[in-house]
């Protein structure tokens, strides 16, 4: 199976695929690199190595959404979404950010099938906002030193999940 | 208690005295727009250029940690200005100083008023705002809890040395963690951006200022909600304000009345005003906090404080004016205010005191009516 993680901060994924594979062992992790504010170039691989990480690919406003399709058209990927990679928007509407977009018209396209993105954030009121809007889909996470922690465990909807596609 | 002070005119004073509400202004349209980029580009060079963020973290034992954070980029240029571009913050200012003549030529106006208001030190207080697409006359929908920051002068071009240094520390504190723990890059990010909303250009530090701040943009991140946004017309711009009432009326105790030329009346009109409008302040809602405020009042007279604190104490000898009035303010209870306020206004207007509280005026409201005695010069 293959989780994948949106994020613009990839440098605090430090220890995050490593996380991953404890609780999932052998599964694919692919980094969603957000519009960074580093030209990565050259030094792509060298991140990629650094976070574990099976790839990174760089993503913008322009193309996210059709990258996000073609990874869920496998029904075999998880999403872990990081909530505040839209932070030098305008964007006074919780709502109307990017990611937040896509996860909510996904969740109403899901019917039968099983919704497959969950949020995180360390930005305390945006906590309460992907709570809010998600409920069950969210990941707590907290910061050890400069990396993320995310209390993948302590969500069970997404224990659930990698129960349910590693049986597959 | 902490006293803080707004200065404004009686058109505004009488609005925040009946509706209970204040505008805050958007950060944006506030007289000195260059406001918030100091404290992004100031906070920027302390993390980013200066040796006081390096010993700071080595003074938490926090070297390797400082070492292994990307600092640079975290608080780039790019950041700075993308935040400096976000419009969602709005706020309203206080003064710890009463009676300041630069605050009543800046922001009373001739003859205009300074109200004084005592709220709870690091506690954070109950405001509502209107939900987009409300109505004046509906509720108001949003609830939002928000606590006082002091403002934090800091300008390393203007201040000397060791003021630099002792704010940086707090800056620092506040940014990082006590512990110098908070390194995550996007809470660090986050946490930038609503500290600058405290860091002043070091030469308004006369201003002594405190000030709340919202954020709409935070707002409807906690509550699912988006403020209704007012704006009012000054020369020409439309300036957006949001419209904060203080749950029970903002906590206000007196109103001062500025120097001018037509202070006198001024003064009379407040009086009356006072006496006759029904007003909103959470300072005067409960039995205790109606004697606290009649007793400071009186006690404001250095004449009568010595011997109120004896009656209080239990020891005799006092005079018989004060006693009177020590008994009258025991008998205090929010059914008998009318009779016991009447009363105590006739023990001093019968009084060696009389003179003394002239200008000095306990209102029917509860709220004390003053007037500055800084000179009218201007």
């Amino acid at each position: 199976m293959r989780i994948v993680i949106l994020e613009d901060y990839p440098e605090r994924l430090v220890g995050t695929a490593e996380q991953l594979n404890d609780i999932c062992p052998g599964c694919e992790v692919e980094v969603l690199c957000y519009d960074p504010q580093n030209d990565y170039g050259e030094k792509a691989e060298e991140l990629r190595t650094k976070l574990l990480c099976n790839t990174i690919t760089i993503v913008d406003y322009w193309n996210l959404e059709e990258k996000l399709d073609e990874l869920y058209s496998d029904p075999d990927t998880l999403f872990l979404f990081d909530t505040d990679i839209d932070r030098g928007a305008v964007i006074e509407v919780f709502e109307y950010r990017i990611n937040v977009r896509y996860a909510l018209k996904k969740r109403d396209d899901a019917d039968n099938q099983l919704y497959r993105i969950w949020f995180y954030t360390t930005v305390e009121h945006l906590k309460r906002a992907i709570e809010r809007t998600f409920g069950e889909h969210v990941i707590v996470a907290g910061q050890n030193g400069a990396s993320l922690s995310l209390d993948l465990e302590g969500c069970p909807t997404f224990v659930e999940a990698l129960g349910l596609h590693q049986a597959v | 208690m902490q006293k803080l002070y707004y200065y404004t005119t009686t058109d505004t004073m009488s609005k925040i005295l009946q509706n209970g509400n204040i505008w805050a202004t958007n950060l944006d349209y506030m007289n000195d727009s260059r406001e918030y980029l100091n404290g992004i580009s100031e906070i920027r060079t302390l993390v980013t250029k200066s040796n006081i963020t390096a010993k700071w973290f080595e003074s938490k034992q926090k070297q390797k940690e400082y070492a292994e954070c990307p600092i640079q980029e975290i608080f780039s240029e790019q950041n700075g200005e993308e935040r400096q571009n976000i419009s969602s913050r709005y706020t309203i200012s206080f003064c710890r100083k009463k009676d300041l003549l630069s605050q009543w030529t800046t922001y009373a106006k001739e003859s205009g008023v300074c109200l004084e208001m005592v709220f709870e030190p690091d506690k954070a207080d109950e405001f509502l705002l209107y939900k987009k697409d409300q109505k004046d006359s509906e509720e108001r929908e949003i609830p939002v809890e928000r606590g006082l920051k002091e403002i934090y002068y800091f300008t390393e071009e203007r201040i000397d040395a060791q003021k630099y240094q002792e704010t940086a520390e707090k800056i620092l504190t506040d940014l990082f963690g006590e512990n110098a723990d908070n390194l995550d890059s996007e809470s660090l990010i986050e946490r930038w951006a609503q500290i600058s909303i405290f860091v002043k250009q070091y030469d308004f530090y006369q201003e002594e200022e405190m000030r709340l701040a919202f954020d709409t943009m935070k707002i409807n991140s906690e509550t699912g909600k988006q403020p209704r946004i007012g704006y009012r017309i000054d020369k020409h711009i439309m300036k957006p304000y949001l419209d904060v009432q203080c749950k029970n009326g903002w906590p206000i105790t007196s109103v001062m009345v500025g120097p001018g030329n037509n202070q006198e009346v001024v003064y009379k009109s407040i009086k009356f005003f006072l006496d006759h409008a029904k007003i909103m302040s959470s300072a005067l809602v409960t039995e205790e906090q109606w004697k606290e405020q009649i007793k400071n009042y009186l006690c404001y007279n250095k004449r009568i404080s010595p011997f109120w604190k004896e009656l209080e104490q239990n020891k005799g000898g006092s005079s018989k004016i004060i006693k009177s009035l020590y008994d009258r303010w025991k008998t205090f209870s929010l059914s008998s205010k009318e009779a016991v306020l009447t009363d105590i206004a006739e023990i001093i207007k019968q009084s060696e005191y009389c003179s003394d509280f002239e200008n000095y005026y306990l209102t029917r409201s509860g709220i004390i009516a003053e007037k500055s005695s800084i000179p009218y010069i201007y």
